[in-house]
C-alpha cells in the first residue's frame, strides 16, 4: 500500500480511497486480513481515529468487515462493489474533464474517437 | 466536567502581556496541535496548565478541580518542555527512577526500549547529553509517565530525521495502545498535521482558532487565477492573505465561499494547516 | 501523603550523598593530608598520636560543618522546586517535605554532637570544652537531665539554622539572576555597613555598650538573680524564631515559579 498526502481532501476519505485502490489492484485480497489502524497510523502518522474513520466508511460500502477481537477483512465481492461504483462514476469522473479540455483544444469528437481507438491500440 | 478548563486566563510578563483572556477546554484522550509564532504565548500556556507559574487573573481547573497545591490533579499531567528541569547531575536512570517515584508509576520497559532505539545511554549525566538527547530523554520520560494529559513544547527541537520519524512512531503507537491526551505545540507543522484531531491556534495571546482539525481546513480555501477575476470572486470574503506572481493570484479565504458562480478561470483548492496558519498568523498582511 | 513520604526519601538521598562527600573531604584534609605529611617527615613513630588528634579537630570541626550544611541544605530551593513541580509535586508538599527532611537532618546531626560531646567528656576534658555544657551544663542540678536539655537545645539550634537557610534561600530564588548577583555582592557590604554604624554609635555613646550587653545576656538566658545561665530562654527565642521563619518560607514557597529562558 502506498499513500500520498498531498491531496487536499481530508484525510480519512485519503485513507479510505488508498485502502480501495489497494483492493482494486489486489495489494489487498478478498478475505485477507488488512493492517490494523495501528499500523496505518504509525507508518504514515496519521491520527489513529482518523485512520478508524476512513475504514468505517469503507465498511458501510460493504468494502470491508470487521471481525470482532481480530481485525478488518476485506469482503467478499468487495473488488465487484468497486468496479460497478467506478462503471458509474467513469462518465462524471473522466469523460466530461475530456470532452471539455478536447473541445478548448478544437479536437472535434472524430478525432476525439480516433485518439481513443489509438489509445486502445497501444494498451 | 472530565478534562482541562481554561477560564479567562490573562498573564503578563515585566508589564508585557503574554496571554490575553484565554478560555478553552481540552478533552481526554486527544490530540491537540497548538500553534503559534514565536512568542505568541504557547509556552506560557503550558507552564500555566501545570501550576510552573500562576496566573495573574482567570483560573484553570482540572475535572473540576483547581491545580493551585494540588498533587492529585497535578499528577495527571507532564509537561515536556524546552527549559530543563531535570537536576544536573543526575543520571538519566535516576531521573527514570525519581520520575517514577513522584509519579507512582512509570513504564520502565517502554523507557528501556525507547533508550535503545534512540541510542540514548541511561549511564549517562543529564547535564552532559547534547541538546538532541536531552530531548530524547525527556520525550521518553513523557511516553513512559502514567498521566493522562501529556504536553509536548517543541518535541522534536533539535532532532534530526530520522529520530523524528522515530517519535513519532512511538507516540502514535503509545496513543494507540493508551489513549490519552496530548497537546503538542510545534513549528513544524506538516509532520503533526495528519495527527492533530484538534487544533488551537494562539496570535498575539489571544486564542485565534479553537475547532476541530477537518473543520478548520473544511473552511480553508486558496482561489488561484488572474487578479482581477479572483479580487472579484473573494470580495466580501474572509482574506487571510495573497501571493502574487506577475497578473496570477492566489488568495487565501478562511471561511465559508458563498454561493457566486464559480468564473471559469478561477481555481479552488483546500489549504493545507500550514499554509493556513501562516497566513493567519502574519497579521493578514498581504506578501505581496 | 505518599507523595510526601517520596520528596523526603529524595531530599535524604540528596543531602546524605552531599554529607559523604563534604565527610569525605574533611577526612581528607584533616586527618589523611597531616598523617601523610607526619610519616613522610618523622615515619611511623608517633603517628598514632597525629591520627587521634588530627581526629578530635576534624570531629570538632564537623559540629560547626554540620550546621553549616544544615545551612546549605535549607537554602537549596529552586533546582528543588524544577524538578519537583516538573513531576508533579505542587509547592505545598515540597515545602512540607523539606521541613520534615530538615528536622530529620537536624536530629541525625544532634545525635552526632551528643556523641563527640560524650567522646570529650570520657576524655575528660570537662565540661568547659563543650559549648552547651560550658554556658547552662550547672542549670540542673544532676547531669542526667543537663544532657537530655543539650540534646534539645542543639535539636532546636541545628533546625533554626536550617529553616533560617529555607528563608534566605526562598527569597534567593525568587529574584532574578540579574538581581541575585546582585545581592550576593550588597549583602556582605550591608553587614560591614551595619557594624560600623553599630560600633560608631556605641563609641559615639549614641547607644550604650551596656544595652547592647544585657540584650545578649538575655539572649543566651542570663540572669542575675539565679547567676548561671537558662537554656530554656534561648530555647524558647528559637522557636518562636523557626515558627516566625516556617510562615514566611511558606509565604515565599507559594511565590515560586519557574523562571523564563532558564
Amino acid at each position: 500500500m502506498q499513500f500520498n498526502f498531498n491531496s487536499s481532501e481530508p484525510i480519512y476519505l485519503q485513507v479510505a480511497q488508498q485502502i480501495e485502490d489497494a483492493i482494486f489492484t489486489g495489494g489487498f485480497k478478498e478475505g485477507e486480513q488488512i493492517p490494523s489502524t495501528t499500523e496505518i497510523s504509525k507508518e504514515f502518522h496519521i491520527n489513529p481515529a482518523t485512520v478508524l474513520k476512513g475504514m468505517n466508511q469503507l465498511v458501510s460500502r460493504k468494502l470491508l468487515e470487521k471481525h470482532r477481537g481480530v481485525g478488518m477483512f476485506v469482503s467478499n465481492g468487495a473488488n465487484e462493489r468497486i468496479t460497478l461504483n467506478r462503471q458509474q462514476n467513469f462518465y462524471n469522473k473522466y469523460v466530461i474533464g475530456v470532452v471539455k479540455e478536447a473541445s478548448r483544444l478544437n479536437i472535434d469528437e472524430a478525432d476525439l474517437k480516433k485518439l481513443i481507438k489509438q489509445g486502445y491500440q497501444s494498451l | 466536567m472530565k478534562g482541562i478548563e481554561v477560564r479567562q486566563v490573562t498573564k503578563s510578563f515585566d508589564k508585557q502581556m503574554i496571554l490575553n483572556g484565554i478560555g478553552l477546554t481540552i478533552e481526554p484522550n486527544k490530540i491537540y496541535g497548538l500553534l503559534g509564532r514565536n512568542g505568541a504565548g504557547k509556552s506560557t500556556l503550558l507552564n500555566l496548565l501545570v501550576n510552573r507559574i500562576p496566573v495573574d487573573l482567570g483560573e484553570i481547573r482540572i475535572d473540576n478541580e483547581t491545580i493551585k497545591d494540588n498533587d492529585e490533579q497535578l499528577a495527571k499531567m507532564f509537561l515536556m518542555s524546552e527549559v530543563n528541569l531535570y537536576p544536573k547531575n543526575a543520571k538519566v536512570k535516576d531521573i527514570y527512577k525519581w520520575t517514577e517515584k513522584f509519579y507512582g508509576g512509570f513504564d520502565f520497559e517502554l523507557a528501556t526500549n525507547l533508550s535503545k532505539q534512540f541510542g540514548l545511554r541511561t549511564n549517562t549525566v543529564f547535564n552532559k547529553l547534547s541538546t538532541g538527547y536531552r530531548t530524547i530523554m525527556k520525550l521518553i520520560v513523557s511516553l513512559s509517565v502514567p498521566v493522562e494529559y501529556v504536553f509536548l513544547d517543541e518535541p522534536v527541537l533539535g532532532l534530526d530525521a530520522s529520530h523524528r520519524d522515530l517519535f513519532y512512531n512511538a507516540l502514535v503507537e503509545s496513543y494507540a495502545e493508551n489513549p490519552r491526551t496530548f497537546v503538542i505545540s510545534t513549528h513544524l507543522i506538516e509532520e503533526i498535521a495528519n495527527l492533530v484531531e484538534h487544533v488551537l491556534v494562539i496570535d498575539n495571546g489571544r486564542l485565534i482558532i479553537d475547532d476541530a482539525t477537518e473543520k478548520v481546513l473544511s473552511n480553508a480555501y486558496m482561489i488561484s487565477g488572474p487578479e482581477d477575476k479572483v479580487d472579484e470572486y473573494t470580495e466580501g470574503l474572509n482574506v487571510i492573505g495573497s501571493d502574487k506572481l506577475a497578473r496570477i493570484k492566489a488568495s487565501y479565504v478562511f471561511g465559508t465561499l458563498n454561493n457566486k458562480p464559480i468564473p471559469d478561470l478561477i481555481n479552488i483548492d483546500k489549504m493545507d494547516l500550514q499554509t493556513l496558519f501562516v497566513n493567519l498568523t502574519s497579521g493578514g498582511s498581504n506578501n505581496e | 501523603m505518599n507523595k510526601t513520604v517520596q520528596v523526603i526519601k529524595y531530599d535524604l538521598s540528596y543531602f546524605l550523598r552531599l554529607i559523604l562527600i563534604v565527610y569525605a573531604w574533611m577526612l581528607g584534609l584533616f586527618v589523611l593530608l597531616p598523617t601523610t605529611i607526619h610519616l613522610i617527615g618523622s615515619g611511623t613513630k608517633g603517628v598514632l598520636n597525629t591520627v587521634s588528634i588530627s581526629f578530635s579537630i576534624a570531629s570538632t570541626g564537623a559540629v560547626l560543618v554540620n550546621a553549616a550544611l544544615l545551612f546549605y541544605f535549607g537554602f537549596l530551593t529552586y533546582e528543588r522546586f524544577s524538578f519537583l513541580i516538573q513531576n508533579g509535586i505542587s509547592r505545598r508538599t515540597g515545602w512540607a517535605a523539606k521541613v520534615v527532611s530538615l528536622s530529620i537532618i537536624s536530629l541525625i546531626a544532634t545525635v552526632y554532637d551528643f556523641i563527640i560531646s560524650m567522646f570529650s567528656l570520657l576524655d575528660g576534658d570537662g565540661y568547659n570544652a563543650i559549648p552547651y555544657l560550658s554556658l547552662y551544663g550547672h542549670f540542673f542540678r544532676s547531669q542526667i537531665p543537663n544532657m537530655v536539655m543539650m540534646v534539645i537545645v542543639t535539636f532546636i539550634f541545628m533546625l533554626t539554622v536550617a529553616i533560617i537557610g529555607m528563608v534566605v534561600g526562598s527569597f534567593f530564588s525568587l529574584l532574578t539572576r540579574r538581581h541575585q548577583k546582585g545581592a550576593l555582592i550588597t549583602a556582605p557590604i550591608i553587614v560591614i555597613l551595619l557594624f560600623t554604624v553599630l560600633s560608631r554609635a556605641i563609641r559615639s555613646k549614641l547607644i550604650s555598650f551596656t544595652a547592647i550587653e544585657n540584650f545578649s545576656k538575655f539572649l543566651i538566658g542570663y540572669s542575675k538573680t539565679m547567676g548561671n545561665f537558662n537554656p530554656f530562654v534561648p530555647s524558647m527565642i528559637m522557636v518562636v524564631l523557626i515558627i516566625i521563619s516556617l510562615i514566611i518560607s511558606r509565604g515565599l514557597n507559594t511565590k515560586l515559579k519557574i523562571k523564563r529562558g532558564e
